[in-house]
């Protein structure tokens, strides 16, 4: 995750000195994350690719405005929402997404710390994948873009247009949920 | 698999908790929620534990250890970006460079052509009743100061960011004021009062120059980032040089003044009694003299083995650092980082050196990770953490 003082330097030296350095540094810094962000709207991994693509095309076409963007995260993640929702309603115009319709994709259990590192068990390792996996799409995507995203409640809520008290009650179903799965595992 | 067994447990406080649960970990929570948590926690001992290893598996972020992905959309990125700006993107080899770690230390290599604004970093402090009622005061009387200060009530010093009259940024870590008096910016001066850590970017201005006042020390910045940490409790002021020019003096010596190379740093000793004391001349330009009462030292500036960042700025990447350090010290951080009291109750645990670094731990795992290296016990009595041997 990158500091938000990191942020505003790469964003400075993109702005003022159009910096390819900087801009390679920010594509790299996000690229992952804001790819999984469209893959869950669109459900094809090319597609994502190339919205996310787009972005950072803008993003360098518009460079010498940047600085009155408030927060450049928040910006990215929602110029790639709308873009992954022009693709996916310009087929059919009145398909509406719902955050209920969302295919979230969460890194595998050896993204994590291994198990041993932490002396529990791997069984105990696959059911908090497994509790993480079953959450229902809205919870998920707001648990993915706070716990492996890293954003705050707030910025979350500015992306997907909803409040902080439902990013608050969503993150409580998920953690209970994920506490709640292992308990009979462990003993 | 029966849910209301685990209900039952945990009691009719469950929903509290995971939602208290959710707001530490997202790191959300006030200083209240976080001692709610813990006492409802302690009450259920057996709960405690599962949680705690689910939370610790859970805090544990994937590591991105490999860039494939990246590299490869890069290529393809690049390539699309080389047809729609062939006069920008012509040259190839900025797609080609290798990637550098993102590290605050880089960022200040680049060239001084063209900044527009200055970057450095100030700690100071100093007890702001000192301020107020010194006579000395570095800023005159009767203009009403104004004061800005960061949110304290979060586990981690916040990083808020404030802006000064004059476009100045200012990233204000935890426990920390800053104060300038309503005529900022007239009459050729710009000059702040700083308590606690902060980070300033200048807006540039060569025909007004700006000057942070930090005890009895006081910083002029010529173009400049520098760190300088002064804490009421420490018994020097620490300024360490990055890049650019910095003009370091002291009020009881306004003529004696040092000027820093980049990659160092000077250490000043202040004590309450000297910063009133004028001071007697007797001077040795050595690497560790005596100037009248304040005793300084030079050294160079060293990054940690193995990355980029350098211990005395680490604290803006929300890093806590110490290299070979007394745990006096250590504790003396962790207070300041965490916004908790800790007492060393043996002597013998007070000079015990640890080297390390905490992101994202928690109070009580940082504890436990130090608990590792030497064996202390831990005891918390009434909000007051307890380090001691058995």
């Amino acid at each position: 995750m990158i500091d938000q003082i990191q942020l505003q330097l790469l964003l400075e030296r993109i702005a003022v000195f159009g910096d390819h350095d900087a801009y390679k540094r920010l594509f790299w810094a996000f690229y992952k994350d804001l790819n999984r962000f469209a893959y869950s709207f669109v459900k094809s991994n090319e597609v994502a690719e190339e919205i996310v693509s787009d972005v950072f095309v803008n993003l360098w076409k518009n460079r010498m405005r940047l600085l009155e963007i408030e927060n450049l995260k928040v910006y990215l993640y929602v110029a790639v929402k709308n873009l992954s929702i022009r693709h996916s309603t310009r087929n059919n115009r009145d398909h509406l997404i719902s955050l209920d319709d969302l295919a979230v994709d969460i890194p595998s259990t050896s993204a994590y710390a291994s198990p041993e590192e932490l002396c529990i068990s791997a069984e105990l390792a696959a059911a908090i994948h497994t509790a993480i996996q079953n959450l229902p799409p809205r919870c998920k995507i707001i648990y993915k873009l706070i716990r492996e995203d890293g954003l705050r409640y707030k910025e979350v809520a500015d992306i997907l247009h909803i409040s902080v008290k439902t990013i608050d009650a969503q993150m409580t179903i998920a953690t209970k949920k994920i506490c709640q799965s292992i308990n009979f595992v462990l003993k | 698999m029966d849910p209301y067994i685990y209900k039952e447990t945990i009691g009719m406080h469950a929903n509290r908790i995971w939602e208290l649960l959710s707001r530490k970990m997202d790191g959300e929570a006030s200083m209240d929620e976080l001692r709610e948590l813990e006492q409802l926690l302690m009450n259920l001992p057996e709960d405690a534990y599962k949680i705690d290893i689910v939370t610790s598996y859970l805090q544990k972020k994937p590591d991105s250890g490999t860039f494939g992905e990246e590299a490869l959309a890069w290529e393809k990125h690049i390539g699309l970006m080389q047809n729609l700006h062939p006069e920008e993107f012509d040259d190839a080899s900025s797609a080609i460079l290798p990637r550098r770690r993102h590290s605050l230390a880089s960022h200040f290599r680049w060239p001084k052509v063209g900044f527009y604004s200055i970057l450095f970093v100030v700690i100071f402090s100093a007890s702001w009743l000192l301020y107020q009622n010194h006579a000395s005061s570095p800023l005159s009387p009767g203009a009403n100061p104004i004061q800005l200060s960061a949110q304290n009530n979060l586990p981690h010093p916040s990083k808020t960011k404030k802006i000064l009259p004059d476009g100045t940024q200012v990233w204000l870590n935890g426990n920390s004021h800053i104060s300038y008096q309503d005529d900022f910016g007239k009459n050729n001066k710009r000059e702040v009062v700083l308590i606690g850590e902060a980070f300033f970017d200048v807006t540039h201005n060569a025909h007004v120059p700006f000057i942070v006042h930090a005890r009895s020390i006081n910083i002029t910045v010529k173009g400049t980032a520098f760190n300088v940490k002064a804490y009421p409790e420490d018994k020097n002021v620490e300024t360490s040089l990055l890049r650019g020019v910095v003009e370091v003096s002291s009020k009881a010596d306004p003529k004696r003044k040092f000027v820093l190379k980049p990659s160092e740093k000077i250490n000043i000793s202040v004590s309450a009694d000297n910063e009133t004391l004028p001071s007697t001349s007797g001077k040795k330009t050595v690497s560790e003299s005596t100037d009248g009462n304040n005793i300084y030292s030079i050294d160079k500036l060293q990054p940690e083995p193995g990355s980029d960042i350098i211990p005395e700025v680490a604290w803006l990447q929300n890093k806590l650092m110490f290299s070979s350090e007394p745990l006096s010290e250590i504790v003396e951080k962790m207070q300041r980082w965490y916004g908790a009291t800790i007492e060393i109750k043996d002597d013998r645990l007070k000079d015990l050196r640890f080297t390390g670094a905490f992101t994202n731990e928690t109070l009580r795992q940082a504890l436990n990770e130090l608990q590792a290296t030497y064996p202390f016990e831990i005891n918390t009595d009434n909000n007051v953490v307890i380090l001691y041997i058995k």
